[in-house]
């Protein structure tokens, strides 16, 4: 399971962002934020989709699907009445899955396909910013 | 001159009260003396955290937020005000696994950190707003319509006063009716709190007191319970020793609970100030929690999470205690229950890891690598016939009951492992 816990440098701004809503002081840091793509950690569970940020930098993004629930679920990224992108694919309970996109500015949709998971709430958007 | 028992004495304040020293850091404070440890501890100074060069991005790469946890521990300059916050989450614990939301789970921690020090009163009620409590627990979304009564059972059962400890299946319910109103908006991220509407604002009885009663009347009702006091201070005495709490102990922390309007400081003081707590130093009895026995075993040898990190999150996984990951709202298993052929195994392969990344400069003589291997891995404690073991590993070249010869870096590599993965090294 190493993958699990590979070392991912990030661009700080999200990083201070995610810590600073949640009231803990971080030091900033530098990083390559240019060359490293941004990530985004998504929970699934019935019939719920949590996404750790509601905006990434367009560009390379990977993200990572954590299934905490009992059902299998995926997730699906898709252009916001377009076609979709990337998947997953099926991701078991207590299960970790990843996928890499090349996003450019505008809205998506993360959603998972099983079933009628996404009819029942399991939907997100994510929009996709230039970086400035 | 420190003496031993000085030394002995902030050994055990330092691990038990912390997460174990870092190098240096015993033979300072056992010159000031362990009295002086307790204030310092109580009443922390300077920066939170030593340096670091690593970014962990907690919220947006999953295992992130363990080694997040993990990193604080290892670099904290205030080490009771930090593992308070560790105790915390044991007492008041809730599960990433269930909320699924980092953002929510690192508030929550942030309450521990900043309010687990002061007064309980205080921690409780900001505990119970917090959105993972909130989620965890189905305070959000309890309407009077259908009033949840998850969080009312365990704030009297696990939160405030033990199990069946002078409260009824009534006292729930009408409990659970004072805690309804709250709804948690998960697109727009955002605690609501409806008085009007979802909200049960009818009269409760509560303890045999009546009143139009509010999800904080409802914990500053618990808090003021009879049996609050010497539930709270006997669970934390259990945080800090394996043996019963002493009666004149027990009584006094109560009374200064109380008389301090829930404040935790005093009580800590006291439990930490206690002959008791310093029973059997050369008999260390409490096992260490697997964070504890990681974090400490890296501020020892002055390591920082920068390498293998994924290691050491799956260490503390299989050791079974992930910070943000407590099984059950009960929290984590206690003492002895943290040792299993399973864990054990995962232990040592911890120890092994981080003896791998500690040099251990070689002494002119065999005889001096044990010295060297003690100095490199921060002079752990070592009960007097482990280290006769060890001298003899280290004078022989071999091994007890074999007769391979050991290689000088194999047999440096050794000791350290045994200084820290040892039986000696998982107590405190």
């Amino acid at each position: 399971m190493k993958s699990l816990y590979a070392a991912a440098v990030i661009g700080p701004s999200a990083l201070l962002a995610g810590l600073a809503a949640a009231g803990v002081a971080v030091a900033a840091s530098s990083s390559a934020a240019g060359t490293t793509p941004a990530r985004a950690l998504v929970f699934a569970k019935e019939y719920r989709l949590t996404a750790s940020r509601e905006t990434v930098p367009a560009g390379r993004v990977v993200m990572q699907l954590r299934n905490i629930g009992e059902d299998d679920h995926d997730l699906v990224v898709r252009r916001l009445g377009g076609a979709i992108l990337a998947t997953t694919g099926i991701v078991r309970p207590g299960r970790l899955g990843q996928l890499t996109v090349r996003l450019t500015p505008g809205r998506y949709v993360l959603f998972c396909s099983v079933a009628d998971h996404e009819q029942r709430g399991m939907r997100r958007v994510l929009q996709a910013k230039r970086k400035p | 001159m420190s003496t031993s028992v000085e030394r002995a004495k902030v050994q055990r304040l330092l691990w038990r009260a912390g997460f174990g020293p870092r190098p240096g850091e015993v033979e300072k404070w056992a010159a000031a003396g362990h009295r002086a440890l307790v204030e310092r501890l109580l009443s922390p100074k300077g920066a939170q955290y030593g340096p670091t060069t690593v970014t962990l991005d907690p919220v947006n790469v999953y295992g992130h937020d363990v080694l997040w946890w993990l990193d604080r521990a290892v670099r904290t300059r205030q080490p009771l005000a930090e593992r308070m916050a560790f105790t915390w989450h044991d007492h008041l614990a809730v599960s990433n696994a269930a909320i699924g939301d980092t953002r929510l789970m690192l508030s929550y921690y942030a309450t521990l950190r900043r309010l687990g020090l002061g007064k309980f009163r205080l921690l409780m009620r900001a505990i119970t707003l917090e959105g993972a409590m909130l989620l965890f627990l189905d305070i959000a979304g309890s309407n009077k319509e259908a009033p949840n009564e998850n969080f009312a059972r365990e704030l009297f059962e696990l939160f405030t006063l033990g199990a069946n400890n002078g409260y009824t299946e009534q006292d729930i319910r009408e409990a659970a009716r004072a805690l309804t109103g709250f709804w948690w908006d998960y697109d727009n991220r955002v605690l609501g709190y409806d008085r009007r509407g979802a909200h049960d604002n009818d009269m409760k009885t509560i303890f045999g007191r009546q009143g139009r009663f509010d999800w904080a009347n409802v914990i500053d009702l618990a808090v003021q319970h009879p049996a609050h006091a010497p539930y709270l201070c006997r669970k934390l005495w259990g945080y800090l020793s394996p043996r019963p709490c002493p009666k004149d102990l027990l009584r006094s922390m109560v009374k200064a609970y109380r008389s301090s309007g829930t404040e935790i400081r005093p009580v800590l003081r006291l439990a930490l100030t206690h002959p008791a707590f310093y029973a059997g130093l050369d008999e260390p009895d409490q096992v260490k929690p697997p964070l504890v026995y990681l974090a400490g075993m890296m501020r020892g040898t002055g390591q920082d999470v920068t390498t293998g990190l994924w290691a050491l999150g799956d260490y503390l996984f299989r050791m079974g205690q992930a910070p943000f990951y407590p099984p059950n709202v009960s929290g984590w298993p206690k003492d002895g229950e943290w040792l299993s052929t399973a864990t054990i195994r995962t232990r040592y392969a911890a120890a092994s890891f981080v003896a791998s990344r500690t040099a251990v400069v070689p002494g002119k003589r065999a005889r001096d690598d044990l010295r060297q291997a003690l100095e490199a891995a921060g002079r752990p404690w070592a009960s007097a016939r482990t280290l006769a073991e060890l001298d003899r590993l280290a004078r022989t070249g071999r091994a007890p009951g074999t007769t391979r010869p050991i290689s000088p870096s194999e047999r440096r590599l050794l000791l350290a492992q045994a200084l820290l993965g040892g039986p000696d090294a998982q107590v405190c």
